[in-house]
């Protein structure tokens, strides 16, 4: 359907002159005899509708179902015509609801009987119907803006349906003449007008509705063009459920709505709780739900024929889902779905509709604010600073592999740190220098490498590289980022004293090599219970930090990586060959730190060394060496 | 997209072609060339698709059913007999059967109808279909359009002038126009030959059979990728939007969701996505598909050994259970998914949404979704026990809000005695009894059924009369001041007649004063 098809908007005309209070000679018993009464009571009499009411409860059925199944684009305008013309709502979109047109047509009340019929007349009300589908949508004036010079492919179609009770044929062509004339009128003044829209269609639908047991005087004609722009069809519907049923008939037909019955749904009977009943449930909605039925041939179209020859439904069997709390599942899977339509149940009051639509509503409760900014652009820059580094194989990754390594990861991908944030990634930073001291080994993959892998300092290189180019990824971020790296390049080891440590290195080799294969399978918590153990140790062993820096260009070297102190210990700061040009951030800090390294005390451990070099993890040789081995055993398996 | 294609085997079809240097060929020689370029381009670019050939004459037959062995199809083309005149509607008739046998109505099918524009004479000619085709019963309906999505392909074994000097080319135009202009036809410019055969294949290769290549984005990481079938263009509205949206060859993620908040969305159409390698000349080197082929495979196992994004993002939707919203162009948008073949396999597969802001209404508007970690608190709570989804539509549907109906006698009567219920157990259900009786009142005045508010009142008065000795002194005055009140309201000139008036529970106050007020 086009969106400014006839559809777009429907204006209703609904007569409230005097002879419309009138009864619709079709009786409802209200006061029905109830269980447990006392026996005796005469029931009070039955009531009956006039044909104002029939007519005001037909129309808001028909808009019931409209608004169900198109809550947004279509659009019904409402007058009332007596003595003038009263036009109950606008086009607007708020404007758009049962409850707003309810409390204005209790405004109106029903027709005065007393009136003077002289004065009232539907010709006002059609009047104003032309009127008003000359005035501008809101959805036509955003399409014309969107295409601005294509601004006339918007349309302006609309469809009048008029309920009155007319005399006689002739007077149903005059009503027709009136609004030819006005649409003719109307087309002018809109094409010297901005804000008006010439109508290019009009469907005229005229229902003469008459009390049940008359004649009527008026003649059902099918549809007829009467000019290029208007068409007319009259329909001769007595008042009562016959009204109501043929304005059902009407909206199925002006917005293309078919009919499908969900069989055998199960429903708890109010009686008998512990048992349960099969019924019925009729729904409306887009008839486009059923062309993969019938194209499929296979319609299962139901004989239920009761309410006319329109009436054609497609059953559909109840089938109880597997969870009944849908919302919550965890069960969740995708199924094909070629379409999904809004319905509008038929007989929305009765039990088993209620039954359906409540279990299907399941009320949820939550609303997602909207910010001035798009959301869905902060999706997108989420998703470009989270990817900036994302290494998609696990073995080609030590940092994501970290436990120890989360707190800041998590963190740095921000769009900007708190000061909290910071520390936290600087706690990170000071954990892993701590954890290189105590020579706690790394999940570094060896799969692929030939043999046995890095070495532990090697590998702690690689981690350190791999962590910096993660934060360096981010330093762009904000001046806390900058922070981090900061804090980060303060941290992390240096190259001195290569040559000497190789000599020493090759002593501890096997042993080392070892222990490097347990790395990869190797947990987090395992290695703080062992840092842990190995703290008091490790206060033994500070002499060591002289020697602190790893060697970048030497894989197997086997030394224990060690905390960098916090001071450089070099004169001249070291640049690291593998990475980009240094930043003059990072000069300058290196420079100041150089500068405070001077008056740094130095430590017991380096004071009591011999040649530089202190013994360090004397008890830890014996212990760790065994463990490590085994650990390494353990691994080959 | 399977393919039938739907080959003339009549005897005009061997009709000689002069063809300059010593052999000699015939239509049907030409046609054959042509269909095994189709054929070995299909082989190439497009291995996962089906194609069936059905030969036709006064009869039709399906010579190959839906396969994807090109070598087959090949094979059929050399083994093709000359039979007696064309009679295209029972030929296409038999497409209908046989593609709404294999895949039934909702799968789109292309169908390439290769012929050389002589038509067939007499009944079952095409002239004498279209000629009947306004006078046929629903049992004998012309077969177009085809009741499936289609586009109809018409490749002619001649040229413009030699189909111009008949009237042939209207009639297959027409046969485009009934398919309800889905389709084409093509002739061959200039003299019959293999060369222009070739450039006329060529040409619904272009337009039908080159496959679809994308790059697929996620922040930094990307992957070439094929979307296979290749998406069709779409036209939102044809009056005010008329130009086909085409989607974007960057296909952008722009964000995860549940599976179970999308919940089984309605999509256009659905596609796998699969990895291609790319050589540095950005010619392909093969899709990521497993494959028989030994010189392929050594190309897919040189990209088997490359990370490919498509791995990574097909796994961690598996494992998460969401799918990832993809950007398809603008305010259009789609879903990548893992969808189980069988137990073992699974695919990444790529659904297209409707194009528009808002395709789903229960996640509202596309680009009002955001992080997470935007929202002021979780919005899925701590434990991951909610969904902010769906979105409570802000006027709810007349199902979800209580409205009153009294079309039907048996609404109304269910509405008058729930109040009567609810009057009999007064004091203790005076604020239902109420809100019944507010409910009815406002509907009453709404449709202007004013008798019914009387009417109501006058039953009130009675069961007032009807109270048992043990009742409570408050249901009394409860009926009373009840039905007062809609008697007020009947006569629509007070106060009280106002619509948003409510009727409020009498104050009483039995608990000591009450002797004294009595």
């Amino acid at each position: 359907m086009k969106i400014f098809s006839e559809s777009h908007k429907t204006v209703f005309v609904v007569d409230h002159c005097p002879y419309m209070a009138e009864s619709c000679r079709q009786h409802v018993e209200f006061d029905m005899l109830v269980k447990n009464r006392t026996q005796g009571i005469i029931p009070l009499a039955p009531i009956s509708k006039s044909l104002w009411t029939c007519s005001v409860e037909s129309s808001m059925e028909y808009c019931r179902i409209m608004y169900d199944i198109f809550p947004f684009k279509k659009l019904v305008n409402f007058i009332v015509s007596d003595s003038g013309a009263h036009v109950l709502n606008s086009w607007t979109q708020e404007d758009q609801n049962l409850q707003e047109l309810m409390a204005a047509l209790a405004a109106v009340g029903p027709p005065n009987p007393r009136a003077d019929p002289e004065c009232c007349s539907i010709l006002h009300g059609l009047v104003a119907a032309v009127e008003t589908l000359c005035k501008i949508t809101e959805y036509q004036h955003e399409a014309r803006t969107l295409l601005m010079e294509n601004a006339e492919r918007v349309g302006n179609r609309g469809r009048i349906i008029c309920i009155t009770n007319a005399k006689s044929d002739s007077h149903v062509r005059m009503l027709e003449d009136c609004v030819q004339e006005t649409i003719h009128e109307h087309n002018k003044l809109a094409a010297n007008s901005d804000h008006l829209m010439q109508i290019q269609k009009c469907e005229l639908v005229l229902i003469h509705t008459y009390p049940v047991g008359e004649d009527s005087l008026v003649s059902d004609r099918p549809k007829k063009e009467l000019s290029p722009v208007l068409t007319s069809e009259v329909h001769s519907v007595r008042a009562g459920r016959h009204l109501a049923t043929k304005l059902n008939i009407l909206v199925q037909q002006h917005f293309d709505l078919a009919s499908t019955t969900i069989t055998n749904i199960p429903m708890k009977e109010e009686q008998h709780a512990n048992t349960s009943a099969n019924y019925d449930v009729e729904l409306l909605h887009h008839k486009d739900a059923h062309v993969d039925f019938l194209k499929s041939g296979d319609t299962h179209l139901g004989g239920s024929n009761r309410e006319g020859p329109f009436k054609e439904t497609i059953t559909l069997k109840w089938c109880t889902p597997r969870t009944n709390n849908i919302v919550f599942s965890s069960i969740s899977e995708l199924h094909y779905c070629t379409g999904a339509y809004r319905i509008s149940p038929v007989d929305v009051n009765s039990r088993p509709s209620s039954c359906l639509t409540n279990f299907l509503l399941n009320d949820p409760r939550y609303k997602i604010d909207g910010s001035l900014e798009i959301p869905l652009e902060r999706a997108k820059d989420q998703l470009e600073k989270h990817t900036r580094y994302w290494p998609m194989i696990i073995s080609q990754t030590t940092i994501f592999n970290m436990q120890a390594v989360v707190p800041l990861a998590s963190v740095i991908v921000k769009e900007s740190l708190t000061e909290e944030d910071v520390l936290n990634c600087q706690k990170t930073i000071y954990n892993l220098v701590d954890m290189e001291r105590k020579n706690d080994p790394l999940p570094i993959s060896t799969v692929g490498t030939r043999g046995k892998g890095p070495k532990r300092d090697e590998q702690y290189r690689i981690m350190w590289n791999e962590l910096e180019t993660l934060v360096r990824a981010h330093i762009n971020n904000s001046e806390k980022h900058q922070r981090v790296l900061e804090c980060l390049m303060a941290c992390r080891s240096k190259p001195p004293e290569e040559e000497e440590r190789k000599k020493r290195g090759r002593k501890r080799e096997d042993k080392e090599d070892k222990s490097e294969k347990a790395v990869k399978d190797y947990e987090q918590e395992k290695s703080w219970q062992d840092s842990e153990r190995l703290k008091g140790i490790l206060e033994h062993g500070k002499e060591e930090l002289a020697e602190a820096e790893i060697i970048k260009d030497s894989p197997d070297s086997p030394e224990p990586p060690n905390k960098k102190p916090l001071v450089e210990m070099d004169e001249t700061p070291q640049v690291e060959k593998s990475k980009g040009p240094v930043s003059l951030l990072s000069l300058w800090c290196n420079r100041i730190n150089t500068a405070n390294s001077r008056k740094h005390q130095e430590f017991a451990g380096r004071l009591n060394s011999v040649n530089n070099r202190a013994e360090l993890y004397q008890h830890l040789k014996e212990e760790n060496g065994m463990e490590t081995t085994e650990n390494g055993k353990a691994s080959r398996q | 997209m399977p393919t039938v294609v739907v080959m003339d085997v009549s005897l005009s079809m061997t009709r000689p072609v002069s063809v300059e240097g010593s052999e000699e060929y015939q239509r049907k020689h030409l046609a054959a060339h042509g269909l095994t370029m189709l054929f070995e381009h299909m082989a190439t670019n497009y291995k996962l698709e089906f194609t069936a050939l059905v030969v036709f004459s006064s009869l039709w037959e399906l010579m190959v059913p839906f396969t994807r062995d090109y070598n087959t199809l090949q094979e059929a083309l050399s083994n093709m007999d000359d039979y007696d005149k064309t009679c295209l509607e029972s030929a296409l008739v038999g497409v209908c059967n046989i593609v709404q046998q294999e895949w039934g109505g909702a799968i789109p099918c292309q169908v390439v109808l290769v012929t050389d524009g002589c038509l067939g004479i007499g009944r079952g000619s095409l002239r004498h279909s279209l000629a009947t085709h306004n006078q046929r019963s629903e049992s004998s309906r012309f077969p177009l359009p085809f009741p499936f999505p289609s586009k109809l392909y018409i490749m002619c074994m001649a040229n413009l002038e030699e189909l111009q000097s008949t009237d042939s080319l209207e009639c297959l135009e027409r046969l485009i126009d009934l398919n309800n202009g889905e389709g084409q036809i093509f002739t061959i410019d200039g003299p019959l030959c293999l060369k222009n055969v070739q450039s006329m294949f060529g040409k619904l290769i272009d337009l039908a059979y080159t496959p679809f290549h994308a790059v697929l984005k996620c922040g930094h990481l990307t992957a070439d990728v094929q979307v296979f079938p290749r998406p069709e263009p779409f036209v939102v509205d044809e009056e005010i939007d008329p130009i086909p949206k085409v989607i974007n060859t960057d296909l952008e993620i722009v964000g995860f969701i549940d599976i179970a908040d999308i919940s089984s969305p309605p999509v256009l159409s659905r596609h796998l996505v699969l990895p291609i390698a790319l050589n540095k000349e950005g010619d392909e080197v093969g899709t990521g598909i497993t494959d028989d082929n030994e010189d392929e495979n050594s190309a897919n196992q040189i990209a088997g050994k490359i990370p490919n994004f498509c791995v990574l993002l097909h796994g961690s939707l598996k494992v998460e259970g969401m799918v990832a919203i993809v950007q398809l162009g603008p305010e259009w948008h789609g879903m990548l998914y893992s969808q189980a073949d069988s137990k073992k396999k699974s695919n990444l597969m790529m659904s297209l949404f409707e194009p528009g802001p808002e395709p789903l209404p229960w996640l509202g508007k596309m680009a009002q979704l955001g992080p997470i970690s935007d929202a002021k608190e979780n919005p899925y709570g701590e434990d991951d026990n909610k969904s902010p989804f769906p979105l409570q539509p802000k006027n709810k549907r007349s199902y979800a809000q209580n409205v009153t109906v009294w079309i039907k006698p048996s609404g109304l009567q269910t509405d008058v005695q729930k109040i009567l219920r609810n009057a009999r157990k007064l004091p203790e259900k005076t604020q239902t009894f109420y809100k019944e009786l507010n409910r009815l009142r406002k509907a009453a005045l709404a449709f202007g059924f004013l008798d019914l508010l009387k009417g109501v009142a006058d039953m009130l008065e009675r069961e007032c009369t009807l109270l048992p000795d043990t009742a409570h002194p408050d249901a009394a005055f409860q009926l009373t001041h009840a039905a007062q009140q809609l008697k007020l309201a009947s006569t629509s000139t007070s106060e009280y007649a106002a619509y948003d008036h409510n009727i409020i529970p009498l104050h009483t106050d039995f608990s000591g004063s009450s002797a004294e007020r009595m």
